[in-house]
């Protein structure tokens, strides 16, 4: 029964390394080149952590306390540049060879000429978001079992596009988006 | 008998104890049983015990209440940090969108 629950445990705590996706220092480097830094890192105690200390009887928390109750880590990198040119692809290269992994799928890739914006979604639930434009570049993972109905139950507070409820646009939107564009 | 003897005779003569002297003597003895009969916490050991308890709580409250000050603190840095990672993460997911959607729209039609 000890050995059973063992395994079990190890196998979670192997799920979860898994998910966490390797910051390569490279990255860490670059706060010193940028104007404004972001960076977090909570690991699976700071989570219960902060879940603990969130109120579930406080609407703007009762979401975000449930989502995070099911998360086990959130790493984030984001860096805002003065001018073109003070990072690299190189920088990030390492985080998207790590995205190759099988257990890895990439849900959404967008490049143009200057901007790549990628979503990759692990087999066990763990997510990573890239997005690199000219002047700045992030990088969100998110270890845990998250759902695209916990993402849409962010989606009011913090602007979470909900994928869930989401209808589409009636016919004429996209000429529209197309003027808009142009 | 010489005088040495008679003095000798009336040092040694047996004089029955004066009346006072049962009394005093039990009481001394009555005293004597009190005083070893007291617990051994009463009076300034009791005191000395009950401040050293007090001290004790004090100490060991203070710690826990140290620990747990701290814990709130770190517990509210924490919500702090994941709120702001839910924000990066809801504005870049909703850039993608915007960039994504209207291509999708475009493919579906």
């Amino acid at each position: 029964m000890r050995t059973k629950l063992l395994v079990s445990l190890l196998a979670v705590a192997g799920v979860m390394v898994a998910q966490q996706v390797k910051l390569p220092p490279a990255l860490d480097k670059l706060a010193s080149k940028a104007k404004e830094v972001t960076t977090v890192n909570l690991g699976p105690e700071m989570m219960g952590l902060a879940t603990k200390f969130m109120d579930a009887k406080k609407p703007d928390e009762a979401e975000v306390k449930k989502v995070a109750s099911k998360l086990r880590g959130v790493y984030v990198r984001s860096y805002e540049f003065e001018k073109v040119g003070d990072y690299t692809e190189a920088d990030f290269a390492e985080i998207r060879e790590q995205m190759k992994s099988p257990e890895w799928t990439n849900i959404i890739s967008n490049r143009s000429s200057k901007e790549l914006s990628e979503i990759y979604m692990h087999k066990d639930g763990g997510m990573l978001i890239l997005s690199a434009e000219p002047r700045e570049l992030t990088v969100v993972n998110i270890v845990g079992n998250i759902t695209a109905e916990d993402l849409g139950g962010l989606s009011g507070q913090f602007g979470v596009p909900n994928v869930v409820t989401r209808e589409r646009p009636k016919a004429k939107a996209p000429a529209k988006q197309e003027e808009e564009e142009e | 008998m010489d005088r040495f003897e008679q003095e000798l005779k009336d040092a040694l003569k047996r004089e029955p104890a004066p009346e006072w002297f049962a009394g005093a003597v039990m009481a001394r003895v009555n005293a004597e049983r009190q005083r070893k009969q007291k617990p051994v916490w009463s009076g300034w050991a009791r005191m000395r015990w009950v401040a050293a308890s007090m001290v004790l709580v004090a100490v060991v409250g203070g710690v826990r209440f140290e620990q747990d000050r701290r814990e709130r603190v770190r517990g509210e840095q924490a919500k702090q940090e994941l709120m702001a990672a839910f924000q990066v993460m809801g504005m870049k997911l909703r850039e993608v969108e915007e960039r994504v959607l209207p291509v999708i729209h475009r493919g579906e039609e």
